[in-house]
């Protein structure tokens, strides 16, 4: 896998794209399982993630949809009680 | 570095190896401990291999788990190691504090004990977002909301400005332990955009691109088909703008009388005047 993000990350670095042609050399080139190879050539980010995530897909949710449910105070309220709590430190 | 527990949050940015800071890079590279939570296993083995130990957050998500869970034990997992004396990185996909609530509160977390602690930015999915669709957010002005957020609360929504929803594939879910909502609360969130837009207006879906070598998804639709569209946790609602900006004749018109006021005094013509030597 590490052929596969070495070469990931040297296609991000180059100014412009490899030719359809010189991508496919490249591709062709990398050790990695074949149905791997078709996803790269097929540009298909959804097929390698399912391969390579190997059936357990990544989260990437960070944002909370809203204040914790403990947490319903009005801003004011809190910002004082945080206040003290930092004083506390 | 140097002494004590310390703790930087950076973001690696949206596409492998197209967008890590070289500051961001050399955090990694010289942390005691790096903790990482990225959107594939590619770019999180990416991250491993800048790093003997690098310790992977994702685990810690589960289907059915309230994400204020994983929230807060993210944190203490972070946190026990900065205590503990050892200089932390913690390395975010996108910019750790757009849209991220946990970066944040590490970091206050760790200045309210004592430790140092920063972020450095990163290149987030809005500002991919700009790029891949030609934006400018000054044109003509840009809302932003999570997709909750932005159902649950009486916004006010300006038509006249774009209007970005940030995880719509999640829209409603209150109880912030699925990883997606259905046809259901789909139908509420195409309500609520209804009150604004009109039904054939064309939105477009996006995500950015997570590797070089695959193209970013742009998808236009009308309003009216969203109920239908393949929203993933990735996807990014851009709403454009469905009328002109309208412009405030009252205030137009109180800044001419200022501009009127304040005007300077016309500058001497220089009219049949030799210029001055220099």
């Amino acid at each position: 896998m590490s052929h596969l993000i070495e070469f990931l990350e040297s296609a991000a670095a180059k100014l412009t794209g490899l030719s359809q042609e010189d991508y496919a050399r490249a591709v062709a080139a990398l050790d990695i399982p074949q149905e791997l190879r078709d996803a790269l050539l097929a540009r298909d980010a959804d097929a390698i993630n399912r391969i390579v995530d190997a059936g357990v897909p990544m989260m990437m949710i960070l944002a909370p949809a809203e204040n914790h449910p403990n947490d319903d105070r009005a801003p004011a309220e809190k910002d004082d009680e945080d206040d003290d709590t930092s004083k506390d430190d | 570095m140097s002494g004590g527990g310390s703790l930087v949050c950076v973001g690696v940015g949206m596409t492998l190896g197209a967008h890590l800071a070289a500051r961001a890079r050399r955090f990694i590279e010289q942390a005691q401990t790096v903790f990482v939570l990225v959107s594939d296993r590619l770019v999180e083995q990416w991250v491993q291999g800048m790093n003997a130990d690098v310790r992977s957050l994702q685990p810690l998500y589960a289907e059915g788990k309230s994400r204020h869970d994983t929230y807060r034990e993210m944190h203490d997992l972070v946190m026990t190691e900065v205590r503990a004396g050892r200089q932390v990185c913690a390395a975010f996909y996108g910019h750790p504090g757009v849209f991220a609530k946990v970066p944040h509160e590490l970091v206050a977390s760790a200045r309210a004990e004592g430790f140092d602690a920063h972020m450095e930015a990163g290149v987030s999915a809005e500002d991919c977002l700009y790029a891949d669709l030609g934006i400018d957010p000054g044109r003509v002005g840009c809302q932003h909301y999570e997709a909750t957020q932005f159902l649950i609360n009486q916004r006010l929504i300006d038509p006249s400005a774009y209007l970005i929803l940030w995880q719509p594939s999640l829209a409603g879910d209150r109880s912030l332990s699925r990883h997606a909502t259905g046809a259901a609360w789909r139908a509420l969130l195409v309500e609520r955009l209804l009150r604004d837009y009109p039904a054939d207006h064309l939105l477009t879906i996006y995500e950015a691109a997570t590797l070089a070598v695959v193209p970013p998804r742009v998808e236009s639709l009308r309003l009216d088909q969203l109920l239908d569209a393949e929203l993933r946790l990735q996807s990014t609602l851009v709403i454009p703008p469905s009328r002109p900006v309208r412009p405030d004749p009252v205030m137009l018109a109180r800044l001419a009388d200022l501009e009127s006021a304040t005007r300077l005094p016309p500058a001497p013509s220089l009219q049949g005047k030799q210029p001055c030597p220099t």
